[in-house]
């Protein structure tokens, strides 16, 4: 795919997104050619299949399809420069550990510059196999943080549910599926079902977890926001925790000796 | 005479004196005229006579005229003094007697003129000609055919609309032209089926009329005609000094276009076209094309040369006729009018002979290295003594006069063949390939050994313009040693994916591809072969072909595959579900670390042409596939029992095929992804996860995944991939 695109020979570089300039629409900017964009656009989105280090960034860019500017393409040459850096990474799978289903969700606040809606990303792990993952920009702008949160942990239960069912048809039975979440006040939101004040506006579909929480499925709980494993999806990181979160997340590079 | 006016047939008005009557009065007279009836019974000279009030008839003058008047008592008759016909007659009334001129003669009168008669007698006879009624009547040969003498005298306007033809054109017997370059006649003959060397598809040709001096020129499009004329017509003005007069061309978009009525004008050229739809007025260059087409034609199916080589020679044979054609009348050769000397024919060979061109220092040759390269003479260089030579070994076309010819070579009558019968492939697509071209000359079997040797590929000498080269130049130039490197990797598969059907019927590993999926379809017995219904809604069918790679980006497998063309299928009439389920990747993630996790191994399977499995539940016609076209049944179509690649409902009905199959065997769709298939026998499991026609499945035992095999074997044509390596483009280790 560099080839393709004419990157085969270009320098590597560590992260495949840069933490300065979050990218808008830049009217401004030169225009490029569409057809070109997507189309390495639609490569990067298949890569993502097998490449969740780069489904942020990717997500990012595809945001701007219908116009894209100079700045997009670079970003998007940004992430082949990356790859470039590290083509031999997969997603590990060890064995023989404990069969335990982890959802993690996350969100960045107000992410996107345009519409200031959230981001929110989430991340299933089977053991310590990463299964599943999103990175989703919210369909609603949120007044809060907790409500973003919220909503976020609402989509990660649904999207849980789905490999806990898988997983009981293979004969395994799992309840109170972890679902970790860093913000008190949104965990708090799902088990007390009190009207606050800045929170009665949230819509009624938001509180389908609420629900599963409560019959038991799955089961929220808090982590830090060092370990939160779904930031990856969220937000644009510098290189060190970038790459403590894919060592977690069991992307590794295929070819080094096993750790 | 007579003084009423109306009495008179015809009457000339002039002042000629008096006449006197017995009371000595005067009458003057006006002028004379006839009386009478018709064109038998008139009196002439009759004279008008003012004031007259009775019409007098004098009889001496009647008797001066050869009249007998024969009075009797009841009245008078005046007859013909030599015939004795009668042609008035008079009563006698009050001792007068009167003739009544007027007074229609019934026995005598004209009902039907002799020549309406011929006319009726053209019309009973269903129009036969008039010479034949002649003839008919003339020998006596039927009776009851008037005694008349038929004429042509008039247009029969039935005759002419049922029986107009062309007129004919007659061959000149005098030349129009006084030298030459006076007129030129024009014509295009093409396009040819197969595209010259050079890429050329139509002939120009272009006559002189004074010395038939004729020049072909060779263009890939029509519309070059202008830029091609333009380009000889300087050459020609220059040369002979004198200007081109008048050119003649029929009515081709090619001739009649503004920009050669420019070119005319500019150079006061008269441009003359024939009438439309009148090929015979431009006879001189259609003859011409005749016969540069009929020995062009013979001369390569005897040498046996591809087709491609059309364009040399017809260039040769118009050279050669410019040397050998006798003009008539004038009895020289066409290149001794035009030239004004005498051509030599002693340097002519063969076309199509074995021929050896010195090697001149084109490369460096040791010094025990043949001196020479074989190859085919193929003509005349276009500008210089020369023969233009297919070099065997370097494949290029080259211009030498350091050439030694065997003619006899190449003249050995072949054994004639009809046998069609072929269990080869290739021979038949060859022999196919021949018939398509010329369809007159079937029986005649191409000798595979002389087109084997020709190339593909051209090179070209560095030396020539941009025009005359062939082939892509863009391709850069491609040496011995990179096409060695490249003909290594190329031994057992191809490594082009061809866009069209042509070109893979060249490359024998396309070929086999090909007859794979072909057999296929005869093995899944995916349809049967219908006569065509005009209500069909038929849909065309097409080779796709892909090149498979394996885990290493390393072309495995050249994949041709027949796929029907989908989109042109109608809703409710060719289908109508087209919904499928697939699984999702993070099913299949979901499934690689369960295993992962319990150590298990995961194998994975793929079903040869899995959608040709699919039972079809609609009428659905194809055309037949290109390159596999029944010979005997060309109008034929297949009706599907299996579905085809590229229909709308294949996914589907392959998922049920599968599906049924599965449930019927015992195991359990999964509730919440329908792709999913579970069997469970007391502790262990097997779990198959399908997506489409690639199947992973792996089991707490292995006794299961066995059985699972077999069952599917048994079923379906399976290629076992092993344990599971590459899935849908990714790679699992």
């Amino acid at each position: 795919m560099l080839k393709e695109f004419g990157m085969d020979k270009c320098k590597s570089i560590s992260t495949p997104f840069s933490t300065s300039c979050p990218l808008d629409h830049d009217v401004a900017g030169n225009s490029v050619d569409e057809t070109k964009y997507r189309g390495l656009l639609g490569s990067l989105l298949y890569l993502t299949a097998s490449r969740p280090d780069i489904m942020f960034v990717v997500c990012m860019c595809a945001r701007f399809q219908s116009a894209p500017k100079e700045s997009h393409f670079n970003a998007a040459k940004r992430i082949l420069k990356y790859l470039q850096g590290i083509k031999e990474v997969g997603l590990w799978y060890p064995g023989n550990i404990s069969l335990s289903l982890t959802s993690y969700s996350d969100l960045d606040f107000a992410g996107c510059k345009i519409d200031r809606k959230s981001t929110s990303g989430t991340c299933h792990l089977l053991g310590s196999s990463l299964i599943s993952w999103q990175s989703k920009k919210q369909a609603c702008v949120v007044l809060s943080t907790a409500e973003a949160e919220y909503i976020a942990a609402g989509s990660c239960c649904a999207q849980t549910l789905w490999p806990g069912k898988q997983l009981n048809e293979f004969g395994i039975l799992l309840n109170n599926i972890p679902l970790l979440c860093d913000n008190t006040s949104a965990i708090n939101l799902t088990k007390n079902p009190i009207m606050y004040s800045r929170t009665k506006h949230i819509e009624i579909r938001h509180h389908f977890l609420k629900e599963h929480i409560s019959n038991g499925k799955c089961e929220i709980k808090f982590i830090g926001t060092d370990l939160q494993l779904a930031d990856l999806f969220t937000k644009p990181l510098a290189k060190d925790r970038f790459n403590f979160l894919l060592n977690e997340l069991g992307i590794i590079n295929i070819n080094s000796p096993l750790q | 005479m007579t003084g009423d006016l109306t009495k008179f047939t015809s009457l000339k008005l002039k002042a000629e004196g008096h006449v006197t009557y017995e009371d000595n009065n005067r009458g003057r007279i006006l002028g004379r005229g006839a009386v009478g009836t018709g064109s038998s019974n008139t009196i002439e000279n009759v004279l008008y006579v003012e004031g007259l009030r009775h019409s007098l008839l004098s009889i001496s003058q009647l008797c001066d005229k050869g009249y007998k008047v024969n009075f009797k008592s009841n009245g008078c008759t005046i007859s013909h003094d030599s015939s004795g016909k009668v042609l008035f007659t008079g009563k006698k009334v009050n001792n007068i007697y009167l003739l009544d001129i007027l007074e229609t003669d019934y026995e005598n009168e004209c009902l039907l003129s002799k020549s309406d008669e011929f006319w009726l007698w053209h019309r009973r006879l269903s129009h036969i000609h008039t010479n034949h009624l002649n003839k008919l009547k003339s020998k006596d040969l039927v009776s009851g055919l008037p005694n008349i003498k038929f004429q042509d005298n008039r247009l029969c306007y039935a005759c002419v609309r049922g029986k107009q033809i062309r007129t004919s054109f007659k061959s000149k017997d005098m030349i129009s032209t006084k030298k030459p370059l006076d007129v030129l006649h024009m014509d295009l003959f093409g396009p040819s089926r197969v595209a010259s060397l050079a890429g050329n598809l139509y002939a120009l040709v272009i006559v002189d009329d004074y010395s038939r001096f004729t020049w072909t020129l060779f263009l890939a499009y029509k519309n070059d005609a202008y830029k091609a004329f333009k380009k000889l017509a300087k050459i020609l003005q220059n040369e002979n000094g004198c200007c081109v007069k008048s050119i003649r061309s029929d009515h081709g978009g090619e001739f009649q276009n503004a920009k050669f009525e420019r070119f005319c004008e500019k150079h006061g050229i008269s441009h003359s076209f024939s009438a439309t739809r009148t090929p015979q007025q431009n006879g001189v260059v259609e003859r011409k094309n005749k016969s540069l087409e009929e020995l062009a034609r013979t001369m390569l199916n005897e040498s046996k040369l591809p087709k491609y080589f059309w364009a040399d020679t017809v260039y040769i044979v118009a050279y050669v006729l410019n040397r050998t054609l006798i003009r008539l009348i004038l009895k020289k050769t066409p290149y001794e009018l035009y030239k004004g000397r005498k051509p030599s024919v002693s340097h002519l060979r063969v076309f199509g002979s074995k021929c050896f061109v010195l090697n001149k220092d084109k490369d460096s040759l040791g010094k025990f290295d043949a001196k020479s390269d074989e190859g085919i003479h193929i003509g005349y260089a276009l500008n210089g003594h020369a023969y233009r030579v297919l070099n065997k070994r370097l494949l290029n076309v080259e211009e030498s006069m350091h050439v030694v010819f065997d003619e006899l070579d190449n003249y050995m009558p072949k054994p004639v063949s009809d046998d069609l019968e072929c269990d080869d492939l290739i021979t038949v697509l060859h022999k196919n390939d021949m018939i398509n071209t010329d369809a007159n000359d079937s029986h005649v079997v191409k000798d595979p050994t002389v087109s084997a040797d020709l190339p593909k590929e051209w090179k070209t000498p560095r030396d020539l313009t941009l025009d005359n080269v062939i082939g892509n130049i863009e391709k850069g130039v491609s040496t011995r040693n990179s096409l060695k490197n490249l003909c290594e990797t190329m031994a057992f598969v191809s490594q082009e994916e061809p866009k069209n059907i042509d070109e893979p019927l060249r490359d024998r590993n396309w070929i086999l591809a090909m007859q794979k999926e072909h057999n296929q379809f005869a093995l899944n017995e995916v349809w049967s072969f219908v006569p065509r219904i005009p209500e069909m809604n038929i849909i065309g069918t097409k080779w796709i072909f892909r090149n498979k790679l394996d885990e290493h980006g390393v072309i495995a497998i050249n994949k041709a595959r027949l796929v029907a063309k989908g989109y042109n299928q109608e809703e409710g009439i060719d289908y109508d579900e087209t919904y499928a389920p697939v699984a999702r990747l993070e099913a299949v993630r979901l499934l690689l670390a369960f295993f992962c996790i319990k150590g298990f191994k995961l194998f994975q399977m793929d079903v040869k042409s899995s959608f040709l499995n699919g039972y079809i539940n609609e009428e659905v016609f194809v055309s037949q596939p290109s390159g596999f076209e029944d010979h005997q049944h060309p109008d034929r179509v297949f009706k599907l029992k299996k579905v085809l690649y590229g229909l709308k409902q294949a996914p589907r009905q392959w998922y049920e095929r599968l599906s049924d199959f599965l449930t019927l065997q015992g195991y359990d769709r999964g509730t919440s992804d329908k792709t999913l298939f579970i069997k469970r026998k007391e502790e262990d499991i097997i779990l198959v996860q399908v997506y489409m026609d690639d199947i992973i499945f792996g089991s707490t035992n292995e006794e299961l995944c066995e059985t699972f095999v077999e069952i599917m074997k048994s079923e379906f044509e399976m290629s076992m991939m092993g344990e599971l390596n590459y899935f849908l483009g990714l790679q699992v280790k």
